[in-house]
């Protein structure tokens, strides 16, 4: 394989604690990756942190944002400025593809690698997203290691749908995704939105562009583990979403997603209304009997959901039993509709939210 | 992690059958109103799951042929 000219562009806002373990992660690629550090208003370290890598090896650089005022977006997009700059001001030419993560994600060594050899297979592709892993959880808090088990559930669930729908997946997340360099600058660069990530994807789509994701290029990411970051993480994904397709409105390229909110809220309903009628029956009747072709259905439905556990990374026994006992997920669910519930209100409210 | 918008409920498309099933199979016992209807969704439920295993199977496949 020719190597590729790939640059990294990290935005880090106070990530003293784990930026210099990130940069050691790129420095070990199978490939050799320029990494540029955007530092947003940073009051820690962080910016001497990555001077010092700077001063051993040419492969690093930091710069600092100026009036940042677009988020993770605005961060980004500074740093994809600056390489422009750098390009015109010597006359290099343009890197093939630019990596962008999230300073807290663990990255392993031959994901670069892996996402270019995608993303370069065809190039009608603007993105390659990697696997959604989740860092392990040394606690021993019960209630955090219980949402921690749950999250870690749905992140394999988030990879096992981007395979279902791999040649045209719903979001490159931006934990850890490789960007074909004159798509991005296409686009404009990423899309400023609190759901920048989902946003850009579609900017991709609408210029008939397709985003994949590749399993084998591994990355794994902190979860929040205390129930208010979890409850405010999950606002700004639903509430980002909803925004996003009110603004881009009902076409050809937002349908999967405006479908995609039909079903749950068809769903919600059911979800709602099932166990509710169960429990009045089952208290009225005052007895259990379950109907064969029922249980037939319930049996199968069981070994598809243990089945769709084959994406989740190093499962074991607790795994399982957490998802044939139904109830945590189940709990979970409801969580997350109160959650999107807030987010349709908030958004159709427009109320006002800082990140 | 930066965004993956998670509509809920999660679980894949297994857990409408499973609620619904266990909700339809003992209505139906109980002799309630409309549970066959239950079970009837639950059957479709049963087909979205195995074109979701169609579709699963698909995307494996072309995700190696990509390499």
């Amino acid at each position: 394989m020719e190597s590729p000219h790939i640059l990294a562009v990290i935005p880090a806002h106070n990530e003293e604690k784990i930026i210099g373990q990130t940069i050691e992660d790129l420095l070990n690629q199978s490939v050799y990756i320029g990494i540029l550090v955007v530092a947003d208003r940073c009051t820690d370290n962080t910016v001497s942190i990555v001077k010092e890598f700077e001063k051993k090896t040419i492969f690093v650089k930091v710069i600092e944002t100026v009036d940042n005022k677009d988020l993770r977006a605005g961060t980004i997009n500074q740093g994809i400025k600056a390489i422009e700059r750098r390009i015109k001001s010597i006359g290099i030419s343009p890197p093939d593809a630019i990596l962008i993560m999230d300073a807290d994600t663990r990255i392993d060594k031959y994901a670069v690698e892996n996402g270019w050899k995608t993303l370069n297979s065809n190039p009608k592709l603007a993105a390659v997203c990697s696997k959604a892993g989740v860092l392990p959880y040394n606690g021993k808090n019960i209630l955090e290691w219980l949402l921690y088990r749950l999250q870690r559930i749905e992140y394999s669930m988030f990879d096992e749908n981007r395979i279902e729908t791999i040649d045209n997946i719903m979001i490159a997340h931006g934990m850890c995704t490789l960007h074909r360099w004159n798509a991005l600058i296409q686009i404009g660069g990423i899309a400023v939105s609190i759901l920048e990530d989902m946003a850009t994807t579609l900017k991709y789509k609408s210029l008939g562009y397709k985003v994949t994701v590749d399993l084998t290029m591994k990355a794994w990411t902190e979860v929040p583990l205390r129930f208010n970051e979890w409850w405010k993480q999950r606002l700004r994904w639903n509430r980002g979403s909803i925004d996003i397709l009110r603004q881009s409105g009902l076409n050809k390229v937002t349908w999967p997603y405006w479908e995609q909110h039909i079903f749950a809220c068809i769903s919600l309903i059911l979800y709602h209304l099932l166990p509710l009628a169960f429990i009045i029956l089952m208290i009225s009747r005052g007895y259990l009997l379950l109907h064969g072709y029922a249980l037939l259905i319930l049996g199968i439905s069981l070994l598809f959901s243990l089945y769709k556990l084959k994406y989740l990374e190093n499962r074991n026994l607790l795994d399982y039993i957490i998802r044939i006992s139904i109830l945590p997920e189940i709990i979970y669910g409801y969580l997350q509709t109160i959650n999107l519930y807030q987010g349709y209100f908030y958004s159709f409210t427009n109320k006002k939210q800082s990140w | 992690m930066y965004g993956e918008p998670s509509l809920p409920p999660t679980g894949g498309g297994f857990v409408f059958p499973i609620i619904g099933a266990a909700a339809g199979g003992f209505g139906v016992v109980w002799g309630v109103r409309g549970s066959g209807l239950l079970l009837v969704l639950c059957t479709l439920a049963l087909v979205f799951m195995f074109y979701s295993l169609f579709r699963l199977r698909r995307g494996e496949k072309l995700a190696k042929r990509k390499k």
